[in-house]
């Protein structure tokens, strides 16, 4: 059957950015600005989209020269920082860390050529004083409530189409090569191709198999920054579909599940413009910080839950709390009116230290030119393992994308495939009586929770893959869609699920203990493990993992 | 303060400053609550000491001499977080800072 028969648009472009988001809108703006043709597809609306859809207060940024400073010592800054949740040893490509953090003011300049304000009334840029690592300023502090539509409306100036309300179904291969997806449209169930000559992954990280911060297990997440209802890793499932590879999804992000969740965000609650919060035992004793281990015991001892507190913030420092709330969630206001929660006398709950995302150094592996290892395939923000950052990523793979395709001749789609991932996406309308795709959501969750989650065996993890399998196979084809919105979630729950397993496989490998990652059958650190890295991916359909050397920094970084 | 697990430690009623702010704006003009939002942030944020650096060193200072005194006191607890990055230090001296050129 021919193309325009099975599906009813066809759009042709040089570069397809899945996902409009910070760095897709970065990407585009910049690839646009080549002359090339550019063509975003996201399933929400850009406007107010992906994790800074209610906005933003701060920036992480590094202006080179800083007195003092190598980029080898700020490298080793952004490793430590790792470690302490991750535990010891390298979980990223140190190289693309450093070509960040070196070109830190370029990216800069190029936000502030696309109109994104950045300096305040004096005409400078405010850097948030001791924001993790003491002296150094790297942190810089911007009202950006509005940072999602400035940037979709930039990209578009520059040129770059947007689909918006669409979803991708899955990537297009051809002979090994990515040549573009299937999409649809999440109002009116249009079925679409496009055709591309490079395909970017920009969909932000994965969270939606564990709970979200906040207990509302049984919807979507509402969390907009570490867990926001977006983060159903679409551009990790695609991609690991098509060939790439994921890199360490035996390891999660995590942090405190904050009760009701009044707060703007975990990190600004930390750090307060360099005065850290306290943290307190429900008896109230004051303690430093509790890392997944150090909770256990503390639980153990039935100190738990804990509180934290920012009633030592003098009152100037509490206003710039309120700055922040209003810059990155403005209803954030009302949340904690509503629960009577005043940061300047309460104590806020910190429930468990649990895993609910992977949105540190996970995601599509990528070399120092964004390229996953399948060919035409790119993938950058979040959404890539490690490295360059949101908006910085973003901006240079869009400044240098035009390299990769010049030689690249024009896709060729197969037809068949086309035809299949069809049947996919509109399997759910045809099922009756069926299942909602929540449902089969909070089921993944449950299992993550109750089989991987904090402390981990082998028995455990064998049952939590037993019964995800049987998620998939039993509950996944009777998934319904009474609408094509739901074709959305019943795509996105299809994603989960892929990440789940990966995730599950992975931390099977993964017989040790370290950082926050507690084998209670490994108990002990296996050092023959630092800095390995575990890598997964399909090969003819089935899935491989290896664990390889993170590598290490590069001679040419390491000037003084 | 209340304690924190009774009722009453979440029964206070309040208003955060600039939100008050933004809703007379708000109401004043007929406009949304974001557009008001806009017109406050850089007035309020005026108020703040932002510049004076010294104060600003003074506050932060003071906290992160109370948290080491905590963490000596604590011994990491069972974190061991200090200990890790002491490793990890001496293994890039070892290995990455080896390498280093023109110090």
């Amino acid at each position: 059957m021919s193309l325009a028969k099975i599906a009813e648009k066809v759009t042709e472009t040089d570069i397809l950015i899945v996902g409009g988001g910070m760095g897709g809108c970065c990407l585009a703006a910049k690839a646009a600005e080549h002359g090339l043709d550019v063509t975003i597809v996201e399933k929400a609306n850009s406007q107010r989209s992906g994790s800074a859809a209610a906005g933003l207060d701060h920036q992480n940024v590094s202006h080179f020269p800083i007195p003092g400073v190598s980029v080898s010592d700020l490298v080793a800054k952004f490793e430590n920082r790792q470690m302490v949740i991750q535990g010891y040893g390298r979980w990223e490509d140190p190289n693309l860390t450093a070509i960040a953090l070196e070109r830190g003011l370029w990216g800069t300049e190029q936000l502030e050529k696309l109109g994104i304000p950045m300096r305040w009334d004096n005409g400078e840029w405010y850097f948030i004083p001791g924001a993790w690592w003491e002296n150094v300023r790297m942190v810089m502090r911007v009202h950006w409530q509005n940072i999602k539509p400035m940037l979709s409306d930039a990209a578009k100036k520059k040129g770059a189409k947007i689909i918006e309300r669409t979803m991708i179904v899955d990537l297009l291969t051809n002979n090994g090569r990515v040549v573009g997806a299937t999409a649809v449209n999440t109002r009116t169930g249009e079925f679409s191709v496009i055709k591309a000559k490079a395909t970017i992954i920009a969909t932000g990280h994965f969270a939606r198999c564990y709970e979200p911060e906040t207990p509302s297990f049984y919807k979507y997440k509402l969390r907009y920054h570490w867990c926001p209802a977006s983060a159903s890793g679409d551009g990790w499932a695609m991609s690991y579909r098509a060939g790439a590879e994921l890199a360490n999804m035996d390891v999660n992000g995590w942090a405190f599940r904050i009760r009701d969740d009044p707060t703007i965000s975990f990190g600004n609650f930390t750090w307060n413009d360099g005065i850290t919060c306290k943290y307190y035992t429900w008896d109230g004793q004051e303690i430093g910080y509790a890392t997944a281990p150090k909770y256990t015991e503390l639980e153990r001892q039935g100190k738990t839950p804990l509180y934290n507190s920012l009633d030592h913030l003098p009152a100037d420092f509490h206003k710039r709390i309120e700055i922040a709330y209003a810059d990155e969630r403005l209803v954030s206001y009302k949340i904690a009116e509503d629960r009577g929660f005043d940061p300047k006398t309460h104590r806020y709950e910190m429930m468990a230290n649990k895993p609910h995302n992977f949105a540190g150094p996970q995601g599509v592996n990528i070399d120092d030119d964004s390229r996953t290892i399948t060919d035409g395939l790119f993938a950058t923000g979040k959404c890539a393992a490690g490295g360059f950052g949101v908006t910085f990523g973003g901006l240079w793979l869009g400044d240098n994308i035009h390299k990769h395709i010049s030689n690249t001749p024009d896709p060729t789609i197969d037809e068949g495939q086309v035809e299949e991932q069809k049947e996919i996406a509109f399997r759910p309308t045809k099922v009756k009586d069926g299942t909602h795709p929540m449902e089969l959501e909070s089921a993944v969750r449950y299992t993550c929770e109750r089989y991987v989650s904090q402390h981990k065996s082998e028995g455990k993890l064998r049952e939590g893959i037993r019964r995800l399998g049987s998620l998939k196979r039993e509950f996944l084809p009777k998934l319904e869609a009474k609408n094509p919105h739901y074709l959305m979630r019943a795509l996105e729950c299809r994603n989960v699920i892929d990440l789940a397993e990966v995730h599950i496989n992975a931390v099977l490998e993964r017989k040790e203990s370290r950082g926050n990652f507690i084998r209670m059958d490994y108990p002990e650190r296996d050092k023959a493990l630092d800095h390995m890295i575990t890598y997964q991916r399909l090969e003819k359909g089935k899935p491989v993992l290896e664990k390889r050397k993170a590598p290490d920094l590069r001679p040419e970084f390491m000037k003084k | 303060m209340a304690e924190p697990t009774s009722d009453k430690h979440y029964e206070t009623n309040f208003e955060f400053p600039m939100w008050k702010l933004i809703k007379q704006r708000a109401e004043e003009k007929d406009i949304s609550y974001l557009a008001a939002s806009a017109e406050i942030i850089p007035e309020y944020a005026k108020t703040i000491r932002y510049r004076d650096t010294e104060f600003e060193a003074q506050a932060i200072t003071k906290r992160a001499e109370e948290l080491n005194a905590l963490f000596q006191k604590e011994g990491m607890g069972a974190s061991n977080i200090k200990e890790l990055l002491d490793e990890y230090t001496e293994e890039l001296k070892r290995t990455r800072y080896a390498q280093e050129v023109d110090k």
